[in-house]
């Protein structure tokens, strides 16, 4: 579905250099700090931003060239794009009816009632948890079979954010098709990816499947002292605490075996960002 | 196109109360004023009332979001460009309509039978006014396009002050003798404008579109 081979972006004062492949069905979280790179890869797969070099294939071809048609398959909501607020949801309704031939009325209407979105104010006026429904329920409603999700929960208050994480759950359960994910809130993401890829200044750092990150992962507290007899391969990225260090682990069970001493919890992806996204002494 | 043409009505219709002031104003320029500068007021302003969407695309980072829908950079380019022609020829046809009416109620009918003629003259002006800014406000966004725009308007306005000091008065220019009929028939010089218009708008517009293809959002 997505495949993204040795594309580099370069910035000024930033570089994005990744390689990642995202087959048909698929619910994949893109997880890491602000500025990592989600987005920039988000607009690359969008055709959006040139690569510098590399490519970016979507549907079968290069991003930059998806035509109307294909665009018509993917469903996007963007952390910091919508349609102009001057419009009504009304407005909306009425435009994405003109361009998808999929567009399922019946179902968005239902959805502004359910999340209590009125059709005929001007989404000016709307809180940033409204205009975020806005966007998810334009990137749900065309029978998308690839959907792009930027940070859809961001900036938003917790009932949002649960009414937005539900519909999104609601919708991968009862539609096959394939999902890319990015957020920097752990919990929106836990139980709904099949996999994550966790960016950290501009390169991917970890691509692991949540099953592999449940029984692999975990975070183990080790105080200063034993910190120089631990074997150093075993820890993936530390933070100095109070206690010690906090450190991140993909092979838990050897600290369990050998380190009984020592406090290992499975890992949350929360601590995969904070441990992994960029080591900190 | 067509879903772009939706959003785009919908976004002029988001403006109405300026509407009807800007329709008050032409009214009022209609029935006071002398000669046919309404149509060509009519005409400019509707045009500039799509050169707006644009600024509406814009705003708020809405082009990504935009290029993400079932939209690719032709079409987007070509739907501006045929809203701008489109209320253009809109403005001038209503400009004209108020000019008669205005001729009408003002017992002034002589003063439209020798005005209408020039009416074809507003069409490639006012075209020339707002195909040349569409590109710009494209390429370079709302605001750098404001200040370009200015600069580029008043050097020409500059040009057009010294060539007409150094031309002198029109009347008292001498034209060339034995000159076909048809050369000072306006209907004739307008349809040559509007090819020159023509002209240079799709330069324009190919180097808007390339420019655009090439741009990042």
């Amino acid at each position: 579905m997505i495949e993204i081979e040795y594309f580099v972006k370069q910035y000024r004062d930033f570089s994005l250099e990744i390689s990642m492949s995202i087959p048909d069905g698929k619910v994949v979280g893109v997880i890491g700090k602000n500025g990592s790179g989600k987005s920039t890869t988000i607009k690359a797969i969008l055709g959006l931003v040139k690569p510098t070099s590399g490519s970016v294939r979507v549907l079968g071809r290069e991003a930059r060239e998806l035509s109307p048609r294909d665009k018509e398959k993917i469903g996007v909501a963007l952390s910091d794009s919508m349609f102009s607020t001057q419009l009504t949801v009304e407005d909306v309704i009425a435009i994405l009816r003109a361009m998808y031939r999929d567009f399922d009325e019946t179902f968005f209407r239902e959805m502004c009632g359910k999340l209590n979105l009125p059709l005929k104010k001007r989404m000016k006026d709307f809180s940033t948890g409204m205009k975020a429904k806005v966007k998810v329920l334009s990137a749900l409603s065309h029978k998308a079979a690839l959907l792009i999700l930027d940070e859809p929960t961001s900036g938003l208050d917790v009932e949002a954010r649960n009414e937005i994480v539900r519909t999104i759950r609601d919708y991968a359960a009862s539609n096959r098709c394939t999902i890319l994910i990015t957020s920097h809130i752990s919990t929106d993401l836990e139980g709904l990816c099949d996999e994550f890829y966790l960016f950290s200044e501009g390169k991917i750092v970890l691509h692991e499947s949540e099953e592999s990150i449940a029984n692999h992962y975990g975070t183990v507290q080790i105080p200063f002292e034993l910190f120089d007899t631990i074997d150093a391969t075993r820890i993936s990225g530390r933070r100095k605490e109070m206690f010690g260090y906090a450190c991140i682990t993909n092979d838990k069970e050897y600290f369990e075996k050998n380190q009984p001493e020592l406090k290992v919890k499975p890992a949350t992806i929360d601590d995969l960002i904070i441990l992994l996204g960029g080591t900190e002494e | 196109m067509k879903g772009l043409f939706i959003k785009d009505v919908r976004l002029i219709l988001t403006m109405r109360q300026q509407l009807i002031i800007f329709l008050a104003v032409c009214g009022l320029i209609a029935f006071t004023a002398e000669g046919s500068f309404v149509v060509g007021y009519t005409a400019a302003l509707l045009g500039i009332l799509g050169l707006s969407t644009l600024g509406f695309d814009e705003y708020e980072n809405g082009f990504p979001f935009l290029f993400s829908l079932p939209v690719d950079v032709r079409t987007y380019v070509n739907e501006k460009y045929l809203l701008c022609i489109l209320l253009d020829v809109a403005g001038l046809i209503s400009g004209t309509v108020l000019f008669f009416l205005a001729c009408l109620t003002r017992g002034r009918m002589a003063m439209f039978q020798e005005d209408i003629v020039y009416v074809v003259f507003y069409l490639p002006a006012t075209l020339l006014l707002i195909l040349s800014i569409l590109p710009v406000q494209m390429i370079f966004g709302r605001e750098k396009s404001r200040i370009i725009t200015f600069v580029l308007y008043g050097v020409l306005f500059g040009l057009s002050a010294v060539l007409a000091k150094i031309v002198g008065p029109l009347d008292k220019v001498k034209s060339p003798q034995n000159l076909p009929e048809w050369v000072s028939n306006p209907f004739v010089i307008s349809a040559v404008l509007c090819m020159l218009v023509l002209a240079v708008c799709v330069i324009l517009y190919c180097i808007c579109l390339k420019v655009m293809r090439n741009k990042e959002f």
